[in-house]
């Protein structure tokens, strides 16, 4: 039984019996001056009483206006059963008014809030301090080389290799009825004493175990389909899609009414026995975007010197275009002008002429500017035999030739 | 005086009806259950998720009827890890996260008693399903690449369907799902993975590093096909444009063609005097102009010319 029963009990006894004492003093007021003294404070006293009578009443009328909050729900159980039409059950916040106990109940659900939950079923301790230990830089103490059921948590992936992870899930109700009726408060809160629960979210402490649940089982089952260089690299997104997807599914199936806000992957790692093998992998990758690096150096380079290349070769063709034409050009021009001067026909005694001055004039030219110069007396038997030494110093270059008879 | 007496013996008769109501009325609330015994013996029971079992009800005051109520909603826990052996041979190590209600009040008031033992009894029928139906499966149903061979749902369902059955036989409990939390291995299995797992990365890194080669090779094999490309197409252009040049040029050889002795004497000469430089050695013979002056005078004869 709770204050508000209590109250109303005790309300109608006094109720009662104030009408019953004013039955008897009434009867008794003229007897004497004592009792009718007696009489009239009593008068004031019921007075008084039935005022605070009145106001417990309205006590009880406004002890049913319930208030509730921004992030809650709610839901008025009449003796135990839901009200309301279906589909409309669920309370939105402000105020509401319920009769007293045993009639009217009030449940509150804090649906809006948003918890987390941190699994760590894939993680195994031994990974995070090692890795805290390497980040630090000292030396690696100790490498596990098996793993432990219960102590080292991992999943297995589908070509059969094991990777560590640690997921976070932020979750709030999505239907704060079906969350009502399905999820029992889990043993400890049960048994716990009543200090605890104030501190305890009651949401928090009933959900967690489906939601630890659904995304174990969801992890289970999309790495077990997939491989680890998948997981590890170009589908993690992908891998972490899907973990939420079958989660949300599972929480769907056990009708839960609770949704996945979100859900992070927050660590996920090899195992320290093989972690080296995998920096190998690293470095290996490494080396070849060096290489395809150089490669592309390389190649820009070849092209850029190429197309210079080219365009000396095209402007040295140009060039010599136009040298040819000019030259021709000019020679042409040359004859012409010489023909002008000297008709055929008429004047080729004065052509020969000028053409042989023209040819000593030129030997003349070009033979001045040479500086090494032998000239051999030719003789008839002889003709056409010379003996030259190639190779040496000019100076001592002996040019033997028929002549050295003379 | 009257009135007044009616007032008081209505009141007086409610206080009684309150307290007459509070002995024998009770509620139910929607998420319980409870079993109403009458001298220690079970007469009814209700389930408040049933349509119109939840509210208000009556029974004869204590200590004739008493109403004894559980939380009829899930409730869940999780198994050990045990070790459970695949069809094809393998060991795995396994949890599984089972959730229950009560289905029946009456028996589990009478064959449970208490969430604890309900759990208790529980995990038994749990680890038994759990190894007979994994052991009914390659390990491949439950961990593939090939989403053909996974048959991770039927697992779970034959697991349910069997345990389910059971509970609600034995122990008047519907159990609602039996998931499987985590696979794992054996621990002296697990270092047999992990050197697996190294042979296979050291293969990895030879074929990324092989491959890193033959690419770096492809790169540079395209970029000298490129180069020499881009140098022939050059080359070619420039074959044209000299050859534009030449044709042009040959406009002007007509009159070379006419006077061909002339044109040959001047080109000759022209040669001479380009290609002789500081640095050449000549060898002349007195026949040659105009050392010929050597040999002979003003139009004198070579001696030895005839």
């Amino acid at each position: 039984m709770n204050l508000t029963t209590f109250l109303k009990k005790a309300g109608r006894k006094k109720q009662a019996m104030t009408n019953n004492d004013k039955n008897i003093h009434s009867s008794a007021s003229q007897q004497n001056p004592g009792m009718q003294s007696l009489n009239e404070a009593l008068k004031v006293f019921f007075s008084v009483l039935k005022w605070v009578m009145l106001g417990t009443v309205v006590f009880f009328l406004f002890s049913g206006v319930r208030v509730i909050q921004q992030h809650q729900v709610g839901l008025i159980l009449r003796f135990g059963e839901i009200t309301g039409p279906p589909g409309k059950q669920v309370l939105q916040p402000g105020l509401h008014w319920a009769l007293p106990h045993p009639i009217h109940e009030v449940v509150k659900i804090d649906a809006g809030r948003i918890r987390s939950l941190t699994v760590e079923n894939f993680w195994s301790p031994e990974s995070v301090s090692d890795i805290l230990k390497r980040e630090s830089g000292s030396p690696r103490t100790s490498v596990k080389t098996v793993l432990n059921p219960g102590e080292d948590g991992y999943a297995l992936t589908g070509d059969i290799n094991i990777l560590h992870f640690m997921w976070e899930a932020r979750y709030k109700l999505k239907d704060p009825l079906q969350y009502f009726l399905n999820l029992a408060q889990p043993l400890e809160i049960n048994t716990a004493n009543k200090q605890d629960i104030a501190a305890v979210d009651p949401i928090e402490a009933s959900a967690s175990s489906f939601v630890e649940t659904a995304l174990a089982n969801a992890v289970l089952r999309q790495a077990g389909q997939m491989n680890i260089d998948e997981i590890l690299k170009h589908k993690q997104g992908e891998f972490k899609n899907k973990v939420e997807k079958t989660a949300q599914q599972i929480l769907d199936q056990m009708r839960t009414g609770i949704a996945l806000e979100r859900l992070d992957l927050i660590r996920i790692s090899v195992p320290i026995a093989v972690q080296e093998s995998f920096d190998m992998v690293l470095q290996a990758e490494m080396e070849k975007s060096e290489k395809e690096n150089q490669a592309q150096v390389y190649r820009n380079k070849a092209i850029h010197q190429a197309e210079g290349d080219s365009a000396r070769i095209l402007a040295e063709a140009r060039v010599y275009k136009k040298k040819v034409i000019s030259s021709a050009e000019a020679d042409a021009g040359y004859i012409k002008k010489l023909l002008e001067r000297y008709p055929s026909g008429k004047d080729t005694e004065k052509l020969d002429v000028y053409l042989r001055q023209y040819h000593i004039e030129t030997l003349d030219q070009v033979l001045s500017k040479i500086k090494s110069k032998y000239i051999v007396r030719t003789d008839e038997s002889q003709e056409g035999k010379l003996w030259i030494m190639l190779g040496k110093d000019p100076k001592d270059t002996a040019v033997g030739s028929t002549a050295n008879r003379r | 005086m009257k009135p007044k007496l009616i007032l008081t013996i209505t009141v007086a008769v409610l206080i009684v009806i309150c307290f007459g109501l509070f002995l024998t009325g009770w509620t139910l609330r929607v998420t319980e259950c409870a079993v109403v015994l009458r001298w220690e013996n079970p007469r009814y029971a209700l389930v408040g998720t049933t349509k119109g079992d939840a509210g208000l009800h009556w029974k004869l005051p204590w200590p004739i009827d008493k109403v004894e109520k559980f939380d009829a909603r899930v409730h869940v826990f999780s198994t050990r890890f045990e070790e459970t052996f695949t069809r094809d041979g393998y060991t795995l190590v396994a949890t599984a996260s089972t959730g229950w209600r009560i289905a029946d009040p009456v028996q589990f008031r009478e064959k449970v008693g208490t969430v604890e033992k309900a759990q208790e009894h529980l995990v038994g029928l749990v680890r038994t399903y759990k190894n007979a139906v994994i052991g009914k499966h390659p390990l491949s149903h439950l961990i593939s690449t090939d989403p053909g061979t996974l048959q991770f749902d039927n697992i779970e369902k034959e697991m349910l369907a069997n345990v389910s059955r059971e509970a609600e036989d034995k122990y008047g409990l519907t159990v609602e799902f039996t998931k499987i939390k985590q696979i794992g291995l054996p621990p002296a299995v697990t270092e047999a993975v992990f050197n697996r797992m190294k042979k296979e990365r050291e293969r990895i890194a030879v074929d990324i590093r092989e491959s890193g080669e033959k690419e770096a090779k492809k790169m540079r094999a395209e970029a000298d096909a490129k180069r020499d490309e881009i140098l022939a197409v050059a080359e070619a252009e420039a074959r044209l444009l000299m050859g534009q040049g030449d044709a042009e040029a040959a406009k002007y050889y007509e009159i070379f063609a006419d006077n061909e002795e002339l044109a040959i004497f001047l080109r000759k000469l022209d040669a001479l005097k380009k290609t002789l430089e500081k640095r050449a050695t000549v060898i002349l013979t007195t026949k040659d102009e105009p050392y010929d002056l050597f040999e002979k005078g003003w139009k004198e004869e070579t001696s030895n010319d005839k």
